[in-house]
């Protein structure tokens, strides 16, 4: 009884105290920093839940099925206007997506290599959005998609240093169509993420954002949710992939395929242990424990 | 000197020819690639700014520490500071892809990026440096106190947030480690000190302003406290990696220890740290030809700490793609925009000794 009393008591003396104007702005000028604390503290992951996105676009990738053709990395290059490059400048190459050959295992004539065809994994926690120092590269929070503005990019490369999976490029130079014969065959769609690029600025995998576009204007029209089955060509390389070793699709669907391969025993993601939080889903080569 | 003078020109007239055919062909001019996304550029990017330390340091003995000796010193280690600052910003601009349009940094800058916070700490720091110049030309000493304490925490900072845009990267290996931010304040320290006394010496040599060779061999002998220090960061920072034994971070140590760096690691640590630390504990380090030959060489050191710190890490990225083979040479172009900048920090630092009167106080002979 004595306690409840001496906290009202507590309670009205604060509330008749009146507030300087003083301590007001100490005051606000103590939340305003504690606002900008906070917001700094939280963990990246934090932040990214702050809005749960409409669509969680993702790829599932069977490397039981890729035979790392490279049929994907030719479709994309064709689609989205990319810059070619003779076998010199391999190290200035632009790949949307491409395929990584990455170790090889055991000793002749038994020898196999790990094959990775890797797009821009379009993290939830992306490394390279926080570290634009212009807010050029964004993620689009309605689908998951980490996209990139070309009029904005000043060519710094802290995201291409950011990105641990090597997914974002840089036109070292003016991209290069092979001549005026590929120039007048260049893709004419007006989709600002598939004009032709410039030198100076960085470029990347877009999960083919143009035919998402199409589609979703489409769907609205209609009046009608996006069906599953209307997700499985939208990307280029998807389209293409011979051995059918992609698959596209909406996370947030329970029942899409995506999803349903996702929740396969043998699907891991790449560098799992960074917290990016990758959407594209690989699923382990059958009889390979590596 | 007029020779001098016209060659560093023409250096720089060169450079800023070679300045433009990039903007022209692009960054395809230099041998930045794929893995490699920077190269020197952002080396000398990182090591002019550490350089800009020196200043600060000088100025907090004289003007805080209250040791009078160093006072005449103060106005030097400012100019050197001021200039190094303005050459860092034109090394960032040498990096950019499309140095046009840099006022976007300024228009939507990003408050998560590091970047956007090493471009207003660097802005803030050098208009704190301009002021104290400014404040100890016109004698004014009790507002100049109060600028060398604020510059303090500024000088932290710069140094601490040029590191950081390197320590916050988890995707590359070998700069994701919390020492970073302190091994770069000290090695600023190490660099900045250095280059103030090889400017002394200069100006001694060539533009006749008499520093009294008393105080050169007891700034000199601040090394003795800075060299272990850096030693010790880098020590601590190569025992944890190599203890944990973690792959993607042994491999960096192995091409720092015996790989591609393994000469410009072992030019930092012998020549760069441990010989200037022996030169300045000896006898030799009584004299003006000892604190030069140990000032120049941990300079020299700490650039080749600073190329040790930025490069390894790029060849060996989370992912490898065994196809492409992964190299980085830097080209011509690269060389003669990094020569350029070092010529026009001579003449910028010839220029103002003939503006602004280097010693305090004293007159010039």
């Amino acid at each position: 009884m004595e306690k409840t009393d001496k906290a009202e008591e507590a309670v009205s003396n604060l509330t008749r105290k009146k507030l300087k104007r003083k301590d007001f702005l100490k005051l606000g000028a103590a939340a305003g920093a504690a606002l900008v604390i906070s917001d700094l503290a939280k963990p990246m992951a934090a932040r990214a839940d702050v809005t749960k996105p409409k669509h969680r676009y993702a790829m599932v990738i069977d490397l039981a099925r890729c035979i790392g053709c490279e049929a994907c990395t030719v479709a994309c290059k064709v689609e989205h206007n990319i810059s070619i490059a003779s076998p010199k400048e391999l190290a200035r190459r632009i790949q949307w997506t491409e395929v990584y050959f990455m170790k090889e295992k055991g000793e002749y004539p038994h020898v196999n290599v790990d094959i990775d065809p890797r797009p821009c994994m379009h993290c939830e926690n992306p490394p390279c959005v926080p570290v634009c120092p212009v807010g050029a590269t964004y993620q689009d929070k309605e689908r998951g998609l980490v996209l990139q503005r070309y009029e904005r990019c000043i060519g710094c490369r802290y995201c291409t240093v950011a990105c641990p999976y090597g997914a974002r490029y840089f036109n070292w130079a003016k991209p290069n169509y092979g001549g005026k014969l590929r120039e007048e065959a260049l893709n004419p769609d007006p989709h600002p993420q598939l004009r032709p690029r410039y030198k100076g600025i960085v470029e990347k995998c877009t999960f083919c954002v143009e035919r998402l576009d199409r589609l979703e204007a489409k769907v609205e029209l209609e009046n009608r949710a996006i069906r599953d089955e209307e997700l499985h060509n939208i990307c280029t390389c998807v389209n293409t992939c011979m051995g059918r070793a992609r698959h596209f699709g909406d996370l947030n669907d329970p029942e899409s395929t995506v999803s349903k391969l996702a929740r396969s025993g043998r699907a891991f993601r790449l560098l799992e242990e960074l917290g990016t939080e990758p959407k594209v889903i690989y699923l382990r080569p059958l009889g390979n424990k590596a | 000197m007029k020779k001098t003078l016209i060659f560093l020109l023409i250096v720089v007239g060169v450079a800023f020819i070679g300045w433009l055919c990039q903007l022209q062909i692009g960054l395809a001019v230099t041998g930045m690639n794929k893995p490699v996304f920077w190269g020197i550029y952002i080396v000398t990017f990182v090591f002019f700014i550490g350089i800009s330390a020196g200043g600060i340091a000088v100025a907090a003995l004289s003007h805080l520490a209250g040791i009078e000796k160093f006072k005449p010193v103060s106005r030097v280690a400012e100019v050197v500071a001021i200039i190094s600052l303005i050459l860092a910003m034109i090394a960032i601009v040498f990096d950019l892809g499309r140095p046009d349009r840099l006022m976007h940094l300024f228009m939507y800058p990003q408050i998560n990026s590091p970047l956007v916070w090493d471009v207003f700490v660097i802005n803030i720091y050098l208009v704190l440096c301009v002021a104290m110049l400014f404040l100890s030309i016109q004698g004014r000493t009790k507002l100049l106190k109060v600028f060398a304490v604020i510059s303090i925490p500024a000088f932290v900072l710069v140094h601490s947030i040029t590191a950081w845009i390197f320590g916050l990267m988890k995707s590359q290996a070998g700069w994701h480690t919390a020492i970073l931010a302190p091994l770069f304040i000290i090695s600023a320290l190490v660099s900045g000190l250095a280059c103030v006394l090889v400017t002394m010496l200069f100006s001694r040599r060539f533009l006749g302003i008499h520093f009294d060779d008393d105080v050169i061999i007891s700034l000199g002998k601040y090394f003795k406290g800075l060299l272990p220090v850096l030693f010790y960061f880098l020590f601590c920072e190569f025992l944890t990696a190599g203890f944990a034994n973690i792959p993607t971070h042994t491999v960096v140590l192995r091409e720092l220890f015996t790989g591609k760096f393994a000469g410009i690691f072992w030019f930092d640590i012998g020549l760069g740290i441990i010989i200037p630390f022996l030169i300045i504990i000896s006898r030799f380090g009584e004299t003006i030809t000892g604190v030069g030959t140990a000032s120049l060489l941990s300079f020299l050191g700490v650039f080749a700490e600073r190329i040790d710190i930025v490069l390894p890490s790029f060849f060996h990225p989370a992912l490898m793609n065994l196809r492409i083979p992964y190299s980085y040479r830097p080209t011509g172009v690269e060389f003669l925009l990094v020569t350029g900048l070092f010529a026009l920090s001579a003449v910028l630092f010839i220029a103002a000794a003939k503006v602004i009167p280097m010693l305090e106080g004293g007159e010039r002979r």
